[in-house]
């Protein structure tokens, strides 16, 4: 049984890293667009 | 004259029903055009590695030509990674730049990848002689990824004996996504909560902002999983190659040449992993059943997180988009739109899909990069 814990243990760790990475993706893509505005000139 | 029949009698009644596995993929690439650039060369190098004597992977102890490709292409990752910076080189993130809050829908659907790790953990328990130990179980729930190579980069890791049940897996369920999700979609949710309308907004993305992703994403990813470098690092030095606009020529060369000569080996080599008595095991049945859990736990999870999220936030989210999630692209957001469509014929939510589409495709790397640093440190504590 102890193996099924540690798959709990994934499940918690693997999700919740997976939310952090995409979180901050998230706030990197609002920075980029937030820095780097869009401007009519370009193409 | 012995030498003529030698294969007749090398002959074993098993290959007959790889054979007809091999022709039911071969079928279903060609009559149903499902994933035909995987599963015909997989379906033909199972046929190839079941011939008696197996000489195209190994002769009087000789390594044969597909298992020389896949000591050199599998067993190093080089095949999974090249598919990576080929698929970088075709993915458009500007879909995901313009509504990046549909990034949690690509995190939520890979609900199903450590679901049915549980669940493949739980049989193991049960059933001890099958062998599912946290690697093996790890790598059955990727399949859940709906991403071929990051299937294939984690089995070839954690459980090489099963690449091949895993990768047809993976390859058939992504294939299937318009017979799995609707079902799965429609169970958790109500008609007037499938008519839910999304207002578009129109974000101009910056080509500054196209060419810093890639490069950013790549530096968090390295700091935080370094072991995901080769996924989530390659992926976007396709993309960045994609976006720079100084280098077409080597873009298209990954979108088409790179892609295609590395699709083909490798559909083959996986192919060639499947001998019969490897293959015709009660696991490589339990291997396809997970798999199909996997595809609709994720749905399930992306689905329930749209509606966790409607709980909190004023701008409503169609549940639906949250199905889209998952890394299967377009697919996925397709069969959104369609559905929409089939509830309220104004409701136009493809764009809103494709961004979580596309978010699925980062999740799932992410996740496969999760997976692989955190089996081994879970190991080891």
């Amino acid at each position: 049984m102890s193996e099924f814990y540690l798959g709990l243990e994934l499940m918690g760790y693997g999700l919740a890293g997976v939310f952090i990475v995409l979180i901050m993706f998230f706030i990197v893509i609002k920075l980029l667009i937030k820095i780097f505005p869009y401007k009519e000139d370009q193409k | 004259m012995s030498q003529l029949f030698q294969g007749i009698a090398e002959f074993h009644w098993q290959y007959l029903i790889m054979y007809a596995i091999g022709i039911a993929l071969i079928y279903l690439a060609i009559k149903k055009d499902y994933e035909p650039m995987l599963l015909l060369p997989i379906g033909f190098g199972a046929i190839l590695v079941n011939l008696p004597f197996s000489s195209i992977w190994e002769y009087e102890g000789t390594p044969g030509v597909l298992q020389i490709f896949y000591n050199s292409g599998i067993l190093t990752e080089i095949f999974p990674v090249l598919i990576f910076v080929a698929v970088g080189a075709m993915i458009d993130f500007t879909p995901l730049l313009k509504q990046p809050r549909m990034l949690f829908f690509g995190a939520a659907a890979q609900f199903g990848i450590f679901f049915t790790t549980l669940a493949a953990l739980y049989i193991g328990h049960l059933f001890p002689e099958l062998g599912f130990d946290l690697k093996t179980s790890s790598a059955i729930g990727i399949i859940g990824a709906a991403d071929g190579p990051t299937s294939i980069f984690v089995a070839s890791k954690f459980a090489k004996d099963w690449l091949g049940p895993i990768s047809v897996a993976a390859y058939s369920y992504m294939a299937l996504v318009p017979v799995i999700q609707p079902p799965v979609i429609r169970a958790l949710t109500t008609k007037k909560e499938r008519m839910i309308k999304m207002p578009y907004h129109d974000v101009k993305v910056s080509k500054t902002v196209l060419i810093a992703f890639p490069i950013l994403i790549t530096i968090i990813s390295g700091i935080i999983a370094p072991i995901s470098v080769p996924l989530v690092g390659l992926l976007m030095f396709g993309n960045l190659i994609r976006e720079s606009g100084v280098l077409e020529r080597l873009s298209k060369a990954a979108q088409n040449e790179l892609a295609n000569l590395v699709t083909l080996l490798l559909g083959i080599t996986i192919g060639a992993t499947m001998y019969y008595d490897k293959f015709l095991d009660v696991k490589t049945l339990i291997i396809m059943v997970m798999g199909l859990v996997a595809f609709v736990f994720d749905t399930a999870g992306g689905v329930l997180f749209a509606k966790l999220m409607n709980l909190f936030t004023k701008d409503k989210v169609n549940p639906m988009v949250g199905a889209a999630g998952i890394s299967a692209f377009p697919m996925s957001a397709r069969i959104v739109q369609k559905m929409a469509k089939q509830e309220d014929p104004h409701n136009f939510i493809l764009m809103q899909a494709v961004s979580a589409n596309v978010a699925g495709q980062l999740g799932s790397i992410v996740a496969g990069g999760m997976v692989l640093a955190l089996v081994p440190w879970l190991l080891m504590k």
